[in-house]
């Protein structure tokens, strides 16, 4: 890097001493500084130097130094990109185990903002108290002068947007990651601690096969690529300079609307990223491409929704449509709409599991189940325009969320749709497959006309029955 | 520097030397010699730590008292060298003796005969033994690793470029070129304060240890040299792509974030 000039040999240890010291004069410093800059061994040899030197005698001023605790771990490697900063590998000899180390410098957050430097720490040490086998395990949170640093679980393995490129899972494989991941975000959100950040990268997929979320309420709530996102809504038109998703970099991607227009974080906007993340992971065709066409927009317009929809269906021809459903349930651009909680929905996507592991019908049948599906949701939407209120659920299998789990009333219009093909899709429980040839609808084609006269927001036909917003289908799921 | 005037700086030395070790078994005349073949002429007198070089010159010939009192002043230097390079699978047991062979005994000539006085011998000592332990991790590493002598950056690229995903390729191009450009464009030392603290994760008060500055001075450093490169990567921009002033501050500042990324990127290439 020191353009022409000759790389001497590595100044000797008197040399460096010197430097140290602060004696060497202006011209002396500047050739040790050129050798460096070209000498792997000579900059090694002075990050190895530095704890030993900060950490050992005290200045000449007396003035103390403070590590913060840093000094004990030992940089082993750059491991990746962490919300906020670099990602390291590090040993820590007390303990004799390797952690992740991610470094946040507080510069690279709003500038000068100490109450985020504050707020950081508070969260870190909060989740550091959460134990959970699906949380990446936080085992220090401390801050050293200039930065905030979490020591971490190592988890041999990847992110599961790397998982999903490199291992090109089942939808059951992916579904099974992100049962897990479910677990770690309701334990969190029983503890009152909100993600924000939910993508493919926050979430490891460990060589052990169990997944973790990681980089927990890191996320600042506005980073500076949002406020421009938010400026160019339109930015394939306007300049052309940015990808469309990619001007919404990263985190907004996955933001649930309320989240991007700024409002405060919380489960229901966790729940949006979650299910945005899956609806990727399921989309992902292993090169790369994970969603519609570029210039398509996100998940937060109706238009964009059909796009993933029909993306999805091209994707996972078998997907069940349960699992399309809960996944655009959880999208739901108004929250109220959404799975009540992590716990709902991770029922929602056990019951997928189940009930194909129980029942793997033929694909023509499958098709008849989803037009009829279909058909009689769109007659639900139409008999039930009133249904924007959550409607009673089926009781949970499982711990549910401090809510009593009232009767089902009946409910016109609907009461003929759990008794068929809904609840064969979602309730293994209660159905069984020979169910589904006895209720086999005569015609889907005339099926899917009586939708499209239903109303003006037409969903695509296809695995996951419905996709715009708030049509009524959240209703009609009934065993979700 | 005329001759003259140097012999009362080498007697007073000498002087300091002995009064500092009244035990040990070193005349003056041979102290004398020792400094004056290892301190340069022009170093300051209040420079050279001449009690240090008194023991270290005592031990280069092999004075078991002074061994003895090395041990008690300085044994902990070298065993806080080696715990931290403990459970590495760097260092055996065998390394503190190793160590002491090296300073003591070495090839006919023992390391420590080359202590300079300039500067406490803790710190000589501090850079002598981390610089032989790292001589022989390389030596056990073998060639294959050879060239890794950074953390590498393997696993980094498997993220394939995060920082610049959100740029359109025929930007990451403009990019990349402007940024190495910047990063080049900077002064050596602003190089090597960077690649300290974000490839190496070192803290500005460990910064400062080495370069024997005040922590505030290395972060108002490093601010800058952040801050010129992104001015530089903004000229540079804006000369190679037709965009607006705008467009190019669109991408600074998502760069902004992401500078860190960008440097360890480069700092890793430039290790290749």
């Amino acid at each position: 890097m020191s353009g022409d000039s000759v790389q001497e040999s590595c100044p000797d240890e008197n040399r460096i001493a010197a430097m140290i010291q602060g004696f060497l004069d202006e011209e002396s410093l500047r050739r040790v500084e050129d050798h460096i800059d070209v000498c792997p061994a000579c900059t090694s040899l002075l990050a190895e130097l530095a704890p030993l030197l900060a950490g050992g005698a005290q200045p000449a001023d007396g003035a103390e130094r403070h590590d913060g605790g840093l000094g004990r771990y030992r940089i082993m490697d750059t491991l990746g990109a962490g919300a906020m900063g670099v990602v390291y590998l590090a040993y820590d000899p007390r303990l004799k185990r390797n952690v992740a180390l991610k470094l946040i410098r507080p510069e690279l957050l709003a500038r000068g903002d100490e109450p985020v430097r504050g707020r950081l720490l508070r969260e870190a040490r909060l989740l550091a108290s959460l134990s959970h086998p699906n949380v990446l395990t936080i085992f220090d949170a401390d801050a050293t002068s200039d930065s905030i640093f979490l020591a971490t679980e190592y988890v041999e393995g990847a992110t599961l947007g790397q998982w999903v490129a490199n291992t090109r899972p089942s939808w059951h494989a992916v579904v099974k990651v992100f049962i897990q991941a479910a677990r770690g975000l309701s334990a969190a959100h029983r503890r009152g601690l909100i993600h924000r950040d939910i993508k493919p990268s926050n979430i490891l997929v460990g060589t052990d096969g169990r997944a973790r979320l990681t980089d927990f309420g890191l996320a600042t709530s506005r980073p500076a690529e949002v406020d421009l996102a938010l400026r160019r809504p339109d930015a394939a038109s306007s300049t052309n300079l940015l990808s469309v998703e990619g001007a919404i970099v990263g985190t907004p991607a996955y933001m649930a609307p309320e989240q991007l227009a700024g409002q405060t974080a919380n489960a229901l906007s966790d729940q949006y990223a979650f299910c945005r993340t899956l609806l990727e992971c399921l989309c992902s065709d292993g090169d790369g491409r994970t969603g519609p066409a570029p210039g398509s927009g996100g998940a937060r317009t109706p238009e964009g929704r059909e796009d993933w929809a029909r993306h999805l269906q091209e994707r996972q021809p078998s997907l069940p449509p349960a699992l399309g459903r809960a996944i655009f349930r959880g999208l739901s651009l108004d929250p109220e709409a959404r799975f009540r909680s992590m716990t709902e929905l991770r029922g929602a996507l056990e019951r997928v599991l189940t009930g194909t592991a129980r029942r793997k019908p033929p694909y023509a049948l499958a098709l008849s189940v989803i037009a009829l599906f279909v058909g009689l949701a769109m007659a639900a939407y139409a008999l039930w325009p009133g249904s924007r209120a959550p409607g009673p659920r089926a009781p949970e299998p499982g711990p549910a969320p401090a809510r009593a789990a009232a009767p089902a009333p009946a409910r016109p219009g609907l009461t003929p749709a759990p008794d068929s093909g809904l609840d064969a899709d979602t309730d293994p429980a209660r159905s069984r497959p020979l169910r589904l040839t006895t209720r086999r609808p005569p015609r889907p084609a005339a099926a899917k006309k009586k939708r499209n006269t239903a109303t003006k927001r037409t969903p695509p036909a296809g695995p996951l029955g419905s996709v715009p917003e708030n049509d009524g289908y959240g209703e009609a799921r009934g065993g979700l | 520097m005329v001759c003259k005037m140097v012999d009362p700086k080498w007697e007073e030395l000498a002087r300091r030397g002995k009064a500092a070790w009244p035990d040990l078994d070193l005349d003056s005349a041979a102290f004398i010699e020792h400094l004056r073949e290892r301190v340069p002429e022009e170093t300051l007198a209040e420079h050279v730590q001449a009690e240090d070089l008194f023991l270290a010159c005592a031990c280069s010939h092999g004075d078991e008292a002074a061994l003895r009192a090395f041990e008690e002043a300085h044994g902990g230097v070298l065993e806080a060298v080696v715990r931290r390079f403990r459970g590495l699978g760097v260092v055996d047991d065998d390394i503190q003796q190793l160590l002491r062979i090296k300073l003591f005994v070495g090839q006919g000539r023992p390391k420590i005969a080359q202590y300079s006085g300039v500067g406490p011998l803790s710190n000589w000592l501090r850079v002598t033994a981390v610089r032989l332990v790292l001589d022989k991790r390389r030596e056990s590493r073998g060639r294959q690793e050879h060239e890794a002598e950074m953390p590498s950056f393997s696993r980094f690229v498997a993220e394939a470029d995060p920082e610049l995903t959100f740029l359109k390729s025929n930007y990451q191009q403009a990019f990349r070129e402007a940024f190495a450009e910047a990063v080049a464009a900077l002064t050596s030392r602003d190089r090597n304060l960077l690649r300290q603290q974000v490839v190496w994760a070192r803290s500005i008060d460990q910064i400062g240890a080495i370069y024997h500055l005040h922590r505030s001075t290395v972060a108002r450093q490093l601010a800058r040299a952040r801050q010129t490169l992104l001015e530089t990567t903004r000229a540079s921009l804006a000369s190679r792509l037709e965009i607006t002033a705008e467009e190019v501050n669109s991408i600074i500042r998502m760069i902004q974030s992401r500078l860190d990324l960008s440097l360890v990127r480069i700092f890793k290439e430039q290790d290749k």
